[in-house]
């Protein structure tokens, strides 16, 4: 699990009036929950004159931003667009990224798109949120790299930058929407092999790919690392193992896992909103719940850290809201 | 109060019949007797006699009206000769049935015209924003200034699907003019601004062009203050492309697909300027 201090920790579940299945596909369900944070969000499209390019500058763009704890934002590929979906008509990408407040995120995507999408060969930069009210000058910020030979178009009440560059020209948008999104949303999958075990955590990014609203920074959408707060040694350290998780540490401490499993992974999720993280989950763990798989759990902090708490039950049940 | 407004012409004016009160956020507000008191400005002859002293008609003399309180308008009749329909309005919608007269929109600040027909000279003069969509063509100075003043239109959007007089875009200074015919010395003294010609630009072509973008597919003779840039497919045009698409105005497909040659300009001015002019498909 992620969290912007990107910890975990097993806990308790409060109470819940809606109890979801116990099980799905034979694989239990334990009766927790998964604790979240706020934090804000954008959407981006980048295109590019084939998938190709625009691909290649969303990969770019959402490197290195797995967690806040050490990438300052979290982000990912939210899905692949159609040129009949795009604002320029060109095949491209959405990309989901989130930062802990708006001066972060605005800081991020000025120094994200351009390091990564202004470099990129034939690509263009737009805001995917244009309802959104809170609005950042990002193309604004990043105009002044014309050197006074940038020009301004207006669309539909949109204000879109033209900045002159190698290959003809960098079109990018002024402003980009901001919204109060979540970050930590998160399943484990406890497996009897490491092999088993990661195939479920595959069928369940496979499963989640091409969600609106949500998106797995980490890679290939699946983390092996999951983190407690602070250390048992080392002062100074923000999160360390989950040992708790750890299955090599069964014997010598206090293991949340179950008899028989042998290796865990977690997927995590940030999203737009929580509805579009429930959906994800509910797909993702229901794509994992597989033979050789023994329990879907989750991380949370006994629910006292995070507003955003995420019944696994309940959303198997079907329950999408908080 | 009604769904819309429906203004019927009796008969068509002997001289020119100034109409600026006929503006769909103006009758928002107004009873069928307050907008039938409204006054016309027109010539003597339209009058009840020569001798007559007035120099203005109640609306309701020369128009039937149906309707009241709304912002939808339309008017209908032998509309050419009849002038400032949307004059300064700032919402609503006015939808003209038939062709137009002068000054349609004048200094409109939003809302929407549209004109079934073709519209006289200065129309959307100095329009600072809202849109106006002319189905036919369009007379001189389309989108111009007001006699004597620098700039011309500072906002919004003019559509014309056929073609327009001298002058179109003239010391624009801000928003988008799209014509779907020819144009004969366009662009003159453009500030900024957007204006697309989807067939031929014959005459001047941006002259004294400070940053206003002038595209054109169907060709013009580029002065000899442009520069030849490069060839190109700028991505800006695509992102026009699928603007117009959405606004239910689609224009030729191949703005979207072409390359384009930059020429930079007006060189005796700032020379931020551009004329785009199509130079061939881009698709492999």
């Amino acid at each position: 699990m992620s969290a912007p201090d990107g910890t975990t920790a097993a806990g308790t579940q409060p109470p819940s009036s809606v109890r979801g299945p116990a099980s799905v596909g034979g694989v239990a369900i334990e009766e927790t929950f998964a604790e979240a944070f706020p934090m804000r969000g954008s959407r981006i499209v980048i295109t590019g004159t084939t998938a190709s390019w625009a691909r290649q500058a969303a990969t770019t763009m959402t490197g290195f931003a797995t967690s806040v704890i050490g990438c300052k934002c979290e982000a990912a590929i939210e899905r692949e667009l159609a040129a009949n979906e795009t604002p320029d008509g060109r095949p491209g990408v959405s990309v989901l990224l989130f930062a802990t407040d708006s001066d972060g995120l605005q800081k991020r995507l000025v120094e994200r798109i351009g390091q990564t999408v202004l470099t990129c060969p034939t690509t263009a930069c737009f805001d995917g949120l244009p309802d959104a009210p809170e609005r950042m000058p990002i193309g604004r910020a990043l105009r002044v790299f014309g050197d006074g030979y940038q020009a301004s178009k207006v669309l539909g009440g949109r204000r879109y930058w033209r900045i002159p560059v190698m290959d003809g020209e960098f079109l990018v948008e002024e402003e980009f929407g901001c919204v109060r999104g979540i970050g930590g949303g998160n399943f484990l999958v406890l497996g009897e092999t490491a092999a088993g075990a990661l195939a479920a955590a595959e069928a369940a990014v496979r499963a989640i790919a091409g969600m609106s609203g949500a998106v797995l920074p980490f890679p290939g959408g699946i983390v092996r690392s999951g983190s407690k707060v602070g250390s048992k040694r080392y002062k100074g350290m923000i999160a360390t193992t989950n040992d708790a998780f750890a299955p090599t540490l069964c014997p010598i401490t206090a293991s949340d896992l179950p008899a028989g499993v042998n290796a865990a992974y977690e997927i995590v999720l940030d999203g737009l909103d929580f509805a579009s993280i429930a959906a994800a989950m509910r797909a993702g763990i229901t794509a994992a719940c597989r033979p050789g798989i023994r329990s879907i759990s989750a991380g949370n902090y006994g629910g006292k850290l995070g507003p955003h708490h995420f019944h696994l039950r309940r959303i198997m049940a079907g329950v999408l809201t908080p | 109060m009604s769904d819309a407004i429906t203004l019927t012409l009796r008969r068509a004016p002997s001289g020119r019949l100034g109409a600026d009160v006929i503006a769909p956020d103006r009758f928002a507000t107004l009873s069928n007797a307050e907008i039938g008191a409204l006054p016309l400005w027109c010539s003597r002859a339209d009058m009840d006699g020569d001798h007559h002293p007035r120099r203005t008609v109640p609306l309701g003399d020369l128009f039937g009206i149906q309707g009241n309180r709304a912002s939808t308008v339309r008017v209908t009749g032998d509309l050419g000769t009849v002038d400032g329909l949307g004059a300064n309005m700032g919402s609503g919608t006015l939808t003209i049935d038939g062709d137009a007269g002068c000054e349609i929109g004048r200094m409109m600040r939003g809302g929407a015209i549209s004109v079934l027909g073709s519209a006289g000279a200065d129309a959307g003069l100095a329009m600072a924003g809202g849109s106006i969509a002319i189905s036919g063509g369009a007379g001189e100075r389309l989108g111009g200034p007001l006699p004597g003043a620098a700039r011309g239109m500072t906002g919004g959007e003019i559509f014309v699907r056929g073609s327009v007089g001298r002058d179109a875009a003239i010391a624009v200074r801000r928003g988008l003019i799209v014509v779907g015919g020819d144009a004969i010395d366009a662009g003159r003294a453009m500030i900024a601004g957007t204006l697309v010609v989807v067939g031929t630009i014959t005459g001047s072509v941006g002259e004294w062009n400070k940053r206003g973008s002038i595209i054109t597919i169907g060709g013009a003779s580029v002065p000899p203050t442009y520069r030849y840039a490069c060839t190109y497919q700028p991505p800006y045009l695509g992102l026009l492309h699928r603007y117009l698409q959405s606004r239910t105005w689609p224009i030729d497909e191949r703005i979207a697909t072409g390359r384009f040659a930059r020429y930079c300009g007006d060189v005796s001015q700032l020379g931020r300027g551009e004329l785009l002019t199509w130079a061939d498909d881009a698709s492999p």
